[in-house]
């Protein structure tokens, strides 16, 4: 039991890793074809996943009305709200306008007017909490600190049309060899340099890690994803 | 300055700055300001790149971005579609997020309609055929699979449309057999994928990117435009706006920037009002331990 | 009179030797080059071949090339790409012809072959069985090339024919190749020297070092802590860290006996966070403190995910939250609420766009490979920690590699014909 619990998953990511790394540089048959056909797996095997996710949340739903946990009236919302989704969404519009996916059809209207809406009104949250973490946190507390705050006020000013007009009037308008001193000069500067070198650092930094990480998953020497340590 | 008024500045409810933050929006919106816009290099960058393509051409457009972040988005893949057929260019779609379909449909849709009404009033010789002007291919599973498969066999791999039309049966993929075909593939995205469209289409096939997409990812994506490997960046609701300046009308996301002016200028002030009162508070706590 | 008929005789010759000079120019002019030339396209699956031809004097952009394919050398010879005559250089094709200065003296393009199809049956949406054409295997295709003015047009005599060949290996990748074997015996070699010596320095990560830190306050104000894998999938790289990073903060959960709350976006997630928090728990000594249910699936959709951490952040009110992993727009809706419970906040992502929002809202905050780091900072092991010092290693030889190729192309200016710098600069081409 240990040796299909523990070994055989470590030889097929073995060999898979082997296998798609030689694919990868040579093109010839068959490795091009074992790219091919990998590449088909995994796109029907992400589709499945989403048939797990949704027996997953049925069954821990279901758990929760069965035991009648606090909120478990939400969880029958879920499963009417799925059931009418799903059916409307899959009966083709051939039997009826409302069916299907076409626009004018229930299924667009609960996308259009409950999951964007819903969707969008959490996300607009981020308008709220991005103001209140601003007063929160942008402290001149240490010099790392002021520099980030200068910085923030000339991208906030400098991306808005009051503020480039506002610039404008107190830079090019005094003198033209002031243009560089414009806020949406000087935010363009940012974006451009300082911004897309340190970008560019996390980036190199972040692609060794995901080389050193892939080696030691094919090697067999990182074992979390089958659920346990060594 | 009285320091208990700075104490309670510098813990001001949360609500408080809520209730500002709404006043800011709502207010532009209701008396509209109608602010000028000014258009920067990366959004023409974008722009530029299809104008410049001769009328037949067929590009794609990779709608990528969740409900969530639809009024941000739609503006922009509104007027990117208004400019590909008002050129006379071609539009193939394609999703790789399992929510993007209805935002595709959804933008295609109302840019059909608006297309019938137009050949309807005698403005445009016709209105827009689905499979000979554009085409959506729905959601491909398979994110960075997906991107090979096409970059190798475009309709082998999509292999129908989101109407169920067989992919090889479309008259507008008819001389498009790989990615490389396209001559152009806007992306328009929420999220990094855009980083998997240049790993797996540009930097593999060669095929020109650019990129539409939020204004959190914006800041990102500069490392790429730098590099070439995308041709320009149209970020969040500010390159939504001037996008639509470039095609001279005054749309969602231009109204938008009114909005987003004042709720800026009023975080700046937040962020000067609290260092004002953290500043003092320092000093006074200073002048108390000297003492 | 005489004088006026010579005159006149001169001047009609002269129109006439004038007129057919114009028209030897104009036919010079769309004369169709005949210096073309075919190969297999190199370091690839035997898809397309590459034609060549010598660019002519005349090239500008009101004039067209067009490339034509037939079956057969006596035609019929069909249009397959036209474009002026000004453009599609091989110097547009640096992965194949390289950077040498020669390449924008002659035209390049890549050219499909003609295929011999077959037939294949799929299943569609409705059910239906529809028959399809699908590639089989690339057959010899003849090539000439013409040239147009848009009112003429002038076909070469030359016809060339080839039929694209598999390739054994991808060239133009062998520079991705040597940094990966290069990266391979770091990562054996800094693996035996940490076996040989497990007290290899490694710089000190405020947020992991926190992380007791956080439990320990968890456990005195006997409130349960949250730990979030973020967006993606187990098979993201970054889950992966952080569900080892959720291993140790499982043990010294169940050593403190506190409670881990895990909310997961992802079902296979969840199965892989619950076997490991399970075996954490087993191998602190507490298997009957493990509860299955408190690791759990909240919902599939990004913003349903987030309301739902939300909702259990203000209704638990978790003294420690971590969010470990990549996130996206949730991140600082999920971090600012947090803090309105005054919890104590360590997060980490590889996510550019969000390490901004972490900095400014958590306590802590593990920027990009500090999150793939803390797997091996935390437990020591020396496989771990060798692997992290050959990342270290990795990151060394790409800083020489930048200083010594800005060297190279700064000096590069001066020596744009020497063939060693043209070479380099192709070994590092991605394409």
């Amino acid at each position: 039991m240990d040796f299909f619990k523990r070994k055989l998953p470590l030889v097929i990511v073995f060999l898979t890793g082997v296998v798609m790394m030689i694919s990868f540089y040579v093109p010839h048959t068959p490795f091009n074809q074992i790219w091919d056909g990998a590449s088909n797996w995994y796109q029907i095997i992400r589709s499945f996943t989403l048939v797990i996710a949704v027996v997953s949340l049925i069954r821990s739903h279901y758990r929760k009305i069965k035991t009648g946990k606090q909120g478990w009236g939400y969880s029958g919302i879920m499963f009417f709200v799925l059931i009418v989704t799903a059916v409307c969404g899959i009966i083709p519009d051939s039997v009826h306008p409302v069916f299907g996916n076409k626009s004018g059809s229930l299924y667009m209207w609960i996308f259009d007017y409950v999951n964007t809406a819903a969707a969008a009104t959490v996300f607009s949250l981020l308008a709220f909490y991005i103001a209140s973490a601003a007063y929160r946190a942008f402290r001149v507390r240490t010099i790392d600190a002021t520099i980030m705050l200068v910085a923030a006020l000339i991208v906030m000013i400098g991306r808005v049309p009051w503020g480039e007009q506002f610039s404008e009037l107190i830079t090019s308008r005094i003198s033209p060899h002031l243009k560089f001193l414009r806020l949406d000069v000087l935010t363009s500067f940012f974006l451009n340099y300082p911004t897309a070198a340190s970008k560019r650092a996390i980036y190199l930094g972040i692609a060794l890690a995901s080389v050193s990480t892939s080696l030691r998953i094919i090697l067999g020497i990182e074992r979390t994803y089958m659920g346990g340590d060594d | 300055m009285n320091i208990k008024f700075i104490d309670k500045l510098l813990k001001i409810d949360r609500r408080i700055i809520f209730v500002l933050v709404v006043i800011a929006i709502v207010i532009p919106i209701l008396f509209p300001l109608n602010l000028p816009v000014q258009v920067t290099d990366e959004v023409r960058g974008v722009f530029n790149e299809v104008e410049k393509l001769p009328p037949g051409s067929t590009i794609l457009v990779a709608f990528d971005y969740e409900p969530s972040t639809t009024p941000e988005m739609e503006p922009m893949g509104i007027a990117l579609m208004r400019q590909c057929f008002d050129k006379g260019l071609k539009v193939v779609g394609i999703s790789w997020l399992q929510q993007a379909p209805g935002n595709a449909i959804k933008v295609l849709s109302k840019i059909q309609g608006e297309y019938d009404t137009k050949a309807a009033e005698g403005k445009r010789e016709k209105s827009l055929v689905y499979g000979e002007d554009y085409a959506y291919m729905g959601f491909q599973p398979g994110w960075q699979a997906m991107i090979l498969g096409i970059g190798r066999d475009f309709k082998g791999t999509c292999k129908v449309d989101y109407k169920g039309n067989d992919a090889f049966s479309l008259p507008i993929l008819k001389d498009i057999e790989k990615l490389a075909d396209f001559p152009y593939l806007i992306c328009l995205h929420d999220d990094s994928m855009i980083n998997h469209w240049i790993i797996y289409g540009h930097e593999i096939t060669g095929i020109r990117i650019g990129s539409m997409c939020t204004a959190v990812m914006a800041p990102g994506i500069y490392a790429n435009l730098n590099a070439g490997q995308i041709t320009g960046i149209v970020g969040g609701l500010k390159g939504g706006s001037e996008y639509e300046k470039l095609l001279k009308y005054r749309g969602a996301a231009t109204s938008g920037m009114d909005s987003q002016t004042v709720i800026h200028v009023l975080i700046v002030i937040f962020i000067l009002v609290g260092n004002f009162a953290y500043l003092i508070k320092e000093h006074h706590l200073k002048k108390e331990r000297m003492r | 009179m005489k004088a006026y008929k010579k005159t006149g005789i001169v001047l009609s010759l002269s129109l006439a030797i004038f007129i057919l000079f114009c028209s030897f120019v104009g036919a010079r002019e769309l004369a169709a080059p005949e210096s073309l030339e075919i190969r297999d396209t190199p370091s690839d699956r035997g898809d397309t071949l590459l034609i060549s031809w010598h660019k002519i004097p005349q090239e500008s952009e009101e004039l067209e090339y067009i490339i034509y394919r037939s079956a057969s050398p006596e035609g019929p010879f069909e249009e397959i790409e036209r474009f002026p005559t000004n453009e599609k250089y091989a110097s547009d094709l640096p992965q194949f012809f390289g950077f040498k200065k020669e390449n924008e003296e002659f035209h390049a393009f890549e050219v499909d072959p003609i295929w011999e199809t077959k037939q294949v049956k799929s299943r569609t949406v409705d059910g239906e069985w529809k028959t399809s054409s699908k590639k089989n295997r690339a057959l010899l295709s003849f090539y000439k090339i013409g040239i147009t003015n848009g009112e003429t047009t002038v076909q070469g005599e030359k016809i060339v024919s080839g039929t694209p060949v598999q390739n054994w290996f991808r060239k133009n990748r062998i520079n991705g190749l040597c940094f990966l074997v290069i990266m391979f015996f770091f990562v054996l070699y800094y693996i035996s020297k940490a076996q040989r010596n497990p007290n290899i320095f490694l710089r000190m990560i405020p947020g992991i070092n926190a992380v007791d830190e956080a439990v320990g306050r968890a456990t005195e104000m006997g409130k349960p802590i949250l730990y979030s894998t973020g967006y993606y999938d187990i098979s993201e790289l970054s889950t992966i860290c952080s569900v080892n990073i959720l291993a140790h903060v499982a043990k010294k959960v169940a050593q403190y006996d506190s409670r881990l709350i895990v909310p997961c976006k992802w079902p296979i997630a969840m199965t892989v966070c619950q076997e490991v928090v399970r075996e954490a728990y087993i191998n602190a000594g507490r298997p009957d403190a493990f509860n299955i249910d408190d690791i759990f699936s909240v919902a599939g959709e990004q913003f349903s995910y987030t309301i739902g951490v939300d909702s259990i952040m203000v209704r638990e009110k978790p003294a420690a939250n971590f969010f470990l992993g990549t996130f996206a727009a949730e991140a600082l809706i999920l971090a600012e609420t947090g803090a309105t419970t005054g919890a104590i906040q360590i997060a980490g992502t590889d996510s550019n766009y969000q390490i901004p929002f972490f900095v400014v809202a958590c306590d802590y905050c593990l920027i990009g490979e500090e999150l793939y780091a803390a797997s091996a900072y935390l437990g020591r092991n020396p496989k771990l920690v060798g692997t992290l010092k050959a990342q270290d290693a990795g990151k060394l030889l790409l800083f020489t590699l930048l200083i010594v190729g800005t060297i190279m192309v700064t000096f590069g200016a001066f020596y744009k014909d020497a063939d060693f710098l043209q070479y380099i600069r192709q070994f590092f081409l991605v394409r």
